[in-house]
């Protein structure tokens, strides 16, 4: 066993692995950071190219790659409110604020450090408990997947925004567009209008770039249009406190962070919810938790902590059914499970007897990225800092173009069509101030919610007994209940007082 | 545009006339490829059908003398990446990969898909895909006979199906063998093998991917034309009497209208690599598909008999709402 994982780290620690690793977590962390990019559009054109590595080389370049991303995504979530991908949507809302008032560094750096904390901690949890883990997904059947969805829903619909109506409206929005494409039962085509490239539904990329990056630089433009030559962003006040993060400050959300990295590892866990729901319920569960629930929003690190912990922390553990059961929670695990599949490796219960080595090698480079990814976050900061004081008529059209760009890229001409209506459609949401978090967690969520809901429909075939016998989901059924009507609750008491 | 192009046909006709009137070899002609050629996967990047393509491609590049590009047009089950590729120019520098359903069954079963068999021409064949039902290995129940027993005594089983074809197949088994199933769409195969094994479903279809979970899972009757090779013992549906149950092939197609000999020159280089001792280790050692090579012609009369299988299920299922 100890000979297994000595060996594994020497197949980890050669010059061509490290070198990898490091060229990873940077590529990783630039197309993370770039809005329109993701770190998953980095693994889509880095996969056919790493057919030609060595096994190891290739899974420990994409797992890097897969790590860096997770940094990189705050960069611009927090410098320029226009966050990359909808898992670190939740990273700006206390992000952007503090870079608003020149503490930018300062949350880059909490984003940084409770990022890797997440990450390394969920990979901790791989290491150490993969196989029971893997247990639990397999328990998880329809009826407990819809309850999960349902107790995700009501969690996340605590960021609803001031108005519970236009919450719901844009969540139930987002749901409709959700529908677009095949009937997941009958193949029957749902608003194809005969194109199609619309049988998959909306991509989420395109979607997600149009609401939240272009949707956000179209406002900036025209909040800016007679502001002339200034940054939308102030001088950093150069005070340490302002951009550092203290050991106290670290300490001080320690519990946010584990709370944070827990719910990401078990969301992680189980294949398809994802790491934008993650993200989400990590910051409202930490802005439950808080004494001073009203300073989120308006600048409270915690809350940049809190997202970052839990969206991260679904990448070490999505390995866990990815490995154990050979299914992917994502796509960017898709797109590792592939690679692994052409190196000879196929992914599944007998994975640990027959690849040991490979696997304890793929855990060392984990370790390894994760190590890299704080170095290079860290020195890479103050060079994104620098770049977003560009002055604002020339970085939100480069943004734009970036965007633009990225959708091509992952959806083609199609993509950037639905970028542009997408970003109108985000700009309308902001000015009438509707709620693009409800939204895109209807997107998301939506279709498996459907497919989970028609399936238990069928499974109990009219029975209510079948409910029954299932514990599980009636436990998660009754939390969800109560965290609705303690939402609502809230939401009242505010509006009366 | 058009005026120009017939211009080129000409001058093209003109060109082959002469050569051959020379009793030359065609030189222009036999210099194909001399460029990169493309194939586009109707799957995501990471699936078996990509896997194949990549590997397949890797393995004819010397035997075509120029680079092949995978480039992944996922969506609605290879007829996104059809739909493109039926409007490509033949010229042999675009063809693309999928499967048989592809071609045979989404045309008949969707209004938005604007092709039919006939708009393609069908390069090769790489690997057969392995249809059958599987259960988990503590299910009171092994073969067919025991499905249908069990359900007769009025225990409504449940099915996790991939696919509006594979429940097709499976609620005409069902019709033919006097019993019901709760039919429960689930996306993908990997997620089927999990809710088997979890306990959640009773069976479920599987496409191969099944033997990755070892003993885990049993098979209970093969869907396929004929045994699995890797299930030999278990019957196929006809056997049964009940008659479906088609092979479903990985396979390259082009757009119709390719120069013959350019054609004969893909399907050469690319069955061959197919072949490939490379290609064989990776899909049937690994993935557990067999390395099934159809070219051409007889590739096309395996796409209709398809086709022809699926109007008859298609129509019977109509007929029995």
């Amino acid at each position: 066993m100890l000979d297994i994982i000595i060996t594994a780290f020497q197949d980890a620690l050669t010059v061509q692995t490290v070198v990898l690793i490091i060229l990873g977590v940077f590529i990783g962390q630039l197309f993370g950071a770039i809005p329109g990019l993701s770190a998953l559009t980095a693994i889509a054109i880095a996969v056919p190219m790493t057919y030609y590595f060595t096994p190891v080389g290739a899974l420990a370049f994409l797992v890097a790659m897969n790590k860096g991303g997770t940094v990189g995504g705050s960069i611009s979530a927090i410098l320029l409110n226009t966050p990359g991908s909808p898992e670190a949507a939740a990273t700006a809302f206390d992000g952007h604020p503090l870079a608003k008032q020149g503490k930018g560094l300062k949350a880059m750096r909490m984003a940084l450090f409770s990022s890797v904390s997440g990450d390394l901690l969920s990979d901790l949890v791989l290491f150490a408990v993969s196989a029971p883990l893997a247990v639990l997904a397999l328990r998880m059947g329809p009826t407990e997947m819809l309850a999960v969805i349902l107790f995700a829903m009501t969690i996340i619909a605590g960021l609803v925004g001031k108005s519970m109506l236009k919450g719901l409206i844009a969540a139930f929005f987002g749901i409709l567009l959700a529908t677009v494409g095949l009937d997941p039962e009958s193949g029957t085509g749902r608003f194809l209008f005969d194109s199609p490239d619309l049988m998959d539904g909306l991509p989420i990329s395109a979607v997600g770039i149009g609401i939240l990056a272009m949707g956000e630089v179209l406002r900036q433009l025209i909040l800016m249009r007679n502001q002339g030559n200034v940054s939308h962003l102030p001088m950093g006040s150069g005070r340490k406190e302002d951009e550092t993060v203290s050991w106290a400050e670290y300490r001080s959300n320690i519990p946010t962070i584990l709370r944070s990295a827990g719910i990401g590892t078990f969301i992680g866990a189980l294949p398809g919810i994802g790491s934008s729901a993650a993200g989400f319920i990590g910051y409202n569960t930490a802005m439950r938790r808080s004494k001073k629930p009203e300073s989120f929003g308006k600048g409270n690190i915690t809350g940049v902590a809190a997202t970052e912990a839990a969206n991260s922390a679904v990448v070490g553990s999505n390995f866990i059914p990815l490995l154990s059961l050979g299914i992917p929670g994502n796509v960017a695990a898709a797109l590792i499970l592939g690679a692994f599949v052409v190196h000879g490796i196929t992914p599944g219960p007998n994975l640990m007897q027959e690849q040991g080595r490979l696997v304890y090698a793929v855990f060392a480079a984990m370790m390894l990225a994760n190590a890299t990814n704080l170095i290079l976050g860290y020195v890479g900061m103050r060079f994104f800092a620098l770049i977003a004081r560009t002055p604002a008529q020339i970085i939100f059209p480069v943004i734009g173009l970036l965007c633009l760009t990225g959708a091509f890229i992952t959806t083609g001409e199609f993509g950037m069509k639905l970028v542009v209506g997408f970003a109108a459609l985000g700009f309308l949401f902001r000015i009438f101030d509707f709620s693009f978090v409800t939204f895109i967690i209807g997107f998301v969520l939506g279709p498996i919610f459907e497919l989970a809901f028609r399936q238990t429909y069928i499974l109990a075939d009219g029975d209510i007994s079948y409910l029954l016998d299932r514990p599980v989901a009636l436990i998660i059924f009754g939390f969800s209940i109560v965290t609705l009507l303690r939402t609502m609750y809230r939401h009242m008491k505010r509006r009366a007082g | 545009m058009k005026n120009l192009q017939s211009r080129k046909t000409i001058v093209a006709h003109l060109a082959v006339a002469g050569i051959a009137t020379l009793g030359f070899a065609t030189p222009a002609l036999a210099d194909f490829p001399e460029k990169p050629i493309t194939i586009m996967v109707g799957f995501g990047a990471g699936g078996g059908t990509d896997t194949l393509a990549r590997l397949v491609a890797k393995n004819a590049e010397a035997a075509l003398g120029q680079p092949i590009v995978v480039e992944n047009v996922p969506g609605g089950g290879g007829i996104v990446a059809a739909t493109k590729l039926m409007n490509a120019d033949p010229d042999g520098y675009t063809i693309g990969m999928a499967v048989t359903s592809t071609f045979s069954y989404a045309p008949q079963a969707s209004d938005t898909v604007k092709y039919n068999v006939g708009n393609f021409d069908y390069v090769t064949s790489v690997a057969g895909l392995q249809n059958c039902v599987v259960a988990s290995k503590d299910a009171p129940f092994n073969t067919w006979e025991d499905v249908v027993r069990l359900s007769k005594e009025g225990k409504k089983l449940s099915f996790g199906t991939p696919s509006p074809s594979a429940s097709l197949a499976i609620d005409y088994a069902n019709r033919e063998s006097g019993i019901e199933m709760k039919m429960v769409p689930v996306k993908g195969g990997a997620q089927i093998m999990k809710d088997v094994m979890g306990g959640h479903l009773d069976m479920g279809w599987s496409a191969g991917i099944h033997q990755k979970f070892g003993d885990q899972l049993k098979v209970i009757v093969t869907t396929d034309s004929a045994r699995l090779k890797s299930a030999p013992d278990v019957q196929t549906l006809r056997e049964l009497g009940i008659e479906v149950g088609s092979k479903n092939y990985f396979m390259m197609f082009a757009p119709k209208g390719i120069p013959a000999d350019r054609l004969e020159k893909l399907i050469n280089a690319l069955s061959t690599a197919a072949r490939s001792d490379d290609v064989k280790s990776l899909a049937e050692d690994k993935m557990g598909f067999p390395i099934e090579v159809v070219t051409g012609e007889d590739l096309r009369a395996h796409v209709q008999e398809s086709e022809a299988d699926y109007k008859r299920l298609i129509d019977l299922s109509k007929a029995a709402k």
